[in-house]
């Protein structure tokens, strides 16, 4: 019998690739090396209670063990990991994950001190998946209706003439197919479960810095962490930090890939915004990026030394 | 005791409670907290006691609950929606059961614009129970009818069960609301013939009304424009795009309140009754979504739903068996769990297992033929001895009412839901076709 | 029953349910006045409000906890009647009491689990995503919701012992 048993609670159902391609593997890849002695019993869909928002403070308080959970559903808790939620900051998921989780190791220790971290990651960068216009410039998004992912994408949208429309994500397919909405902001990972692919008929792509990102907390409960032996602690280190962010990080990209393929089998159109184009995005989004980094300074921090270490971050790793 | 133990005691002692008059939010409350607080620990269930209820409650999903009511309220309170019967009663009332037959299609015209069975039997239950006590309708038939139309509001699109089985198993969910339509409207229509035989039976139950003519019927029709106006603009506002269906609910209560003071008799007073019936009925709602989730929380902990999962992978039973086995346990279930909470916990579980099975249907549509099938199950729990709460909101607008007598009404609509469950099991067709139809 | 339950309605527990439960329907009248004022400024304007669905979450969650009192007041919470309808009055009387007693129980948990979450909330600035709206505001309401509930309980418990006439 396992001598510690934990739970992990996170949000997505069974099927999503978070549950069954890294949150139980890990899961299984801790019991294995602890020779059965931790067992984590996974618990998808909120089957544990609460909202989403809540799953970081079930963690800290010890009502679950492990939890995994998006931290802009808890806005103003960690405001220097806002960095890597700016538009144009981000690469891809694995170079934008291992940055954050050495970024969070070095910056971030005040924020994070409540749980054990055990790895900060993001997804892959957003893409339009519009309906019945395409996006080619940045004109194209003018008087369109664009559901944002966060709040400082929709301040984004809207500086370039955009209609933001606000909606929680599971209202979003039908918003879509009844043209509530004309597009939607997103990664292709989740286009795939909820289908938007089947409602819209156009999807535009950024090259080069990535439209936006969100991040993600994997973390446990410091005193179920400290419980642990010495050799069950090691474990638990073998499967943490930057590595498993790298792995995280990649198993979004290449399940992006996968997504992306349905909306192309589809016989979906696809647009690429690069280079002069691409910069007048960058452009006009940079209003947002200057206000982040005055809020930021407001409140006591070095906006643009963050800023600077995160671009700096994402491309080291980017490189490598 | 083991976990899973514990969890089929706990079942007995809701049930205990529950048939001992404890309210059955506060029975979910208690069995789900002790429950809870033997597996998980007394400290984590404080914690859940503290932020549970404010994220229950904050739900956007189940904001259509009070404004349905309200609507309903509304319309009722001003006479609107008596005189939408009137007019049916002119048509049909000759007809024995007639009143019980518009009170159906009633149900279905709302359902069409209202995602929740709880609100459907409300608004329609306010509105037609009193005139078909009038009318010296049976209790039972009155009762049944109202509790079975009722869900209809989930079964027959936009429904808020069938946005979370979408949500929870990653199916289109306009996909999903196309292959509900015909089983929705077949389910309206298996209502109809249930009273027709009921009535055959027992005449006395659904008497005839007084003979009508041609002139009044077109008079009485007249009369409703505004009332057919408004589920025009709720209908065609959610299918050209204006609004989403949980916006409707809002836009619902706007109309019916202007229609309400401007057309109908309603007065301040008046609109400050409507607004504490809807507070009474919204509370009992959520308490008892706020017991149901506590419930579920502790089922989950204790790991039954993966034992069960165990037992039938290991049965050796064909794809067919299991399939009615699992349906089945939506009816014991239905004893104990509100429909949302029922899909919550089960369909994680039950999905990846029906999908791994053969029928011979290629994956993408047996995920809808499977939502569709859960989907009535479920709502055939909101009418079924003991706990249906169908059959409680009905009857808890009239205390002349006997429980006893409510669920023996119930019992011809639950033939006609058994009918239609196994012609949907036997002709997948019936609820594919229309999908494949449109895209 | 009667008079008893009037003597509640009627006592400033009673009032003060009343005024609450009014207050959540007008909540609930200007959440949908709010959806719909958007549905007209996004096309009409180009323009929703922004974050109204959080308005409506949090909206709905203040309402529905004032709605509570009121609810247990008028005896608005669902029983199963099916096994004790040819028990005796005073049997009845008694699982009255039992219920009574539990549900002030629950209710006072409740408000002292609600205020200590509420505070936490506060203090780790829960909010919104959108228009940053405070949770805590939410607990405040449900902190003075259950314990309305847990007092009108205790009332009910107490007019019972000094031989209020029930049933
Ligand atoms: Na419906
Ligand atoms: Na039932």
């Amino acid at each position: 019998a396992p001598e510690y048993t934990f739970k992990l609670h996170h949000m997505l159902p069974p099927m999503s690739m978070a549950h069954s391609q890294f949150l139980v593997p890990w899961a299984e890849k801790v019991e294995a090396e602890s020779n059965g002695r931790i067992k984590i019993d996974v618990y998808p869909s909120m089957q544990l209670g609460g909202k989403p928002p809540q799953l970081f403070d079930q963690t800290r308080k010890g009502i679950v063990d492990l939890s995994w959970t998006v931290a802009g559903y808890t806005p103003g808790r960690f405001p220097k990991m806002t960095a890597f939620e700016l538009p144009f900051v981000p690469g891809s998921a694995k170079a934008t994950s291992m940055a954050l989780q050495e970024y969070a190791e070095a910056e971030m220790q005040d924020e994070m001190k409540d749980v054990h971290v055990i790895a900060l990651h993001t997804h892959a960068p957003g893409s339009f998946h519009s309906r019945n216009k395409v996006i080619k410039k940045l004109e194209d998004l003018k008087g369109m209706k664009v559901r944002a992912p966060n709040k400082i994408m929709s301040g984004g949208f809207s500086n370039v003439g955009a209609n933001t429309v606000f909606l929680p994500v599971p209202q979003m397919p039908s918003a879509l197919s009844k043209g509530v909405i004309d597009v939607a902001v997103l990664p292709f990972e989740v286009v795939l479960p909820l289908k938007i692919h089947e409602l819209v008929k156009h999807h535009t792509q950024f090259k080069g810095a990535g439209l936006y990102t969100n991040t993600f907390i994997f973390s446990m409960n410091n005193k179920s962490y400290n419980s642990l032996p010495a050799d069950l602690k090691k474990v638990i280190d073998d499967n943490s930090s930057i590595p498993l962010a790298g792995h995280i990080g990649e198993k979004f990209d290449s399940y992006e890939g996968y997504a992306r393929k349905f909306a192309v089998d589809r016989g979906n159109s696809f647009d690429y915004i690069e280079g002069a184009e691409h910069a007048r995005w960058v452009k006009a989004m940079a209003p947002v990026t200057k206000k982040w980094v005055e809020d930021m300074n407001d409140d006591g921090y070095d906006g643009q030394r963050l800023l600077d270490k995160t671009r700096a971050l994402i491309k080291k790793y980017e490189n490598r | 005791m083991s976990n899973i133990e514990l969890a089929f005691f706990m079942m007995a002692v809701l049930l205990i409670l529950m048939s001992i008059r404890i309210p059955i939010a506060l029975a979910m409350l208690v069995c789900g907290g002790i429950g809870y607080s033997l597996i998980g620990g007394i400290p984590a269930l404080l914690e859940y006691l503290g932020t549970a209820p404010v994220s229950k409650f904050s739900s956007y999903d189940l904001s259509v609950v009070p404004l349905f009511l309200l609507m309903g309220e509304l319309a009722t309170r001003s006479g609107i929606t008596a005189e939408l019967f009137k007019t049916c009663n002119t048509w049909i009332g000759r007809q024995r059961g007639g009143i019980a037959m518009a009170a159906i299609a009633g149900c279905a015209a709302f359902g069409a614009i209202c995602g929740s069975s709880l609100a459907t039997a409300s608004t329609m239950g306010k509105v037609a129970l009193p005139e078909m006590k009038r009318l010296k309708y049976s209790g039972a038939l009155a009762a049944g009818s109202l509790a079975a139309g009722g869900t209809l509001g989930i079964l027959i699109p936009p429904s808020m069960v069938l946005i979370i089985f979408a949500v929870l198993t990653e199916q289109n969910i306009s996909k999903m609301f196309i292959a509900a339509f015909v089983p929705g409207f077949l389910a309206a229509g298996g209502y109809i013939l249930a009273i027709a035989i009921y009535v055959r039976i027992y005449p006395e139950s659904g008497p005839r009304g007084e003979k009508t003519t041609l002139a009044q019927k077109i008079k009485s029709t007249k009369d409703v424009w505004h009332i057919t106006g408004i589920f025009l603009v709720v209908l065609g506002g959610i299918y050209m795009g204006i609004f989403t269906p949980t916006e409707a609910a809002s836009v619902g209560v706007i109309l019916t309140a202007i229609l309400a003071f401007t057309h109908g008799k309603m007065r301040l007073d008046g609109l400050l009754v409507c607004l504490m019936r809807t507070a009474v009925s919204a509370a009992m709602i959520f308490f008892i979504v706020l017991g149901a989730d506590l419930f579920s929380v502790f089922i989950a902990l204790s790991r039954l739903p993966d034992l069960g999962v165990e037992l039938i992978q290991n049965s050796g039973l064909s794809a067919y068996t299991i399939l009615v086995l699992m349906l089945l346990t939506y009816l014991v279930m239905g004893c104990f769990l509100d429909s949302l909470a029922m899909i919550l916990l089960t369909i994680p579980i039950y999905f990846p297992i029906v999908i791994a099975m053969d029928f011979g249907i290629p994956p993408v549509d047996l995920g809808i033929w499977f939502g569709i099938l859960a989907l009535i199950v479920v709502e055939v729990g909101l009418i079924t001895p003991p706990v249906g709460m169908n059959v409680f909101i009905i009857k808890s607008f009239d205390d002349s009412l006997k429980l006893k007598e409510c669920f023996k009404g119930v019992i011809p609509f639950l033939i006609s839901d058994f009918v239609r469950v196994a012609l949907l099991i036997l002709f997948p067709g019936i609820t594919l076709g229309l999908v494949h139809l449109i895209s | 029953m009667i008079r008893f339950t009037t003597d509640i309605q009627r006592s400033i527990l009673g009032r003060l349910s009343n005024i609450f439960a009014l207050t959540g329907g007008f909540i609930m009248l200007i959440l949908a006045a709010v959806t719909v004022a958007s549905i007209i400024g996004r096309t009409t304007m180009g323009q929703s409000i922004e974050g109204d669905y959080e308005i409506t979450e949090m909206g709905l969650a203040m309402a529905v906890f004032l709605f509570l009192p009121e609810c247990y007041l008028r005896k608005g919470h669902v029983i199963v009647d099916l096994f004790t309808s040819a028990c005796k009055p005073s049997t009845l009387h008694t699982l009255e009491v039992i219920s009574n007693i539990i549900f002030t129980l629950v209710s006072f948990t409740f408000a002292y689990r609600m205020s200590l979450s509420g505070f936490e909330a506060y203090d780790y600035l829960e909010q919104s995503m959108l228009l940053e709206l405070p949770t805590w505001w939410t607990f405040i309401v449900g902190v003075i919701c259950m314990s309305l509930c847990g007092l009108c309980g205790l009332y009910r418990l107490f007019t019972t012992f000094r031989g209020g006439n029930n049933e």
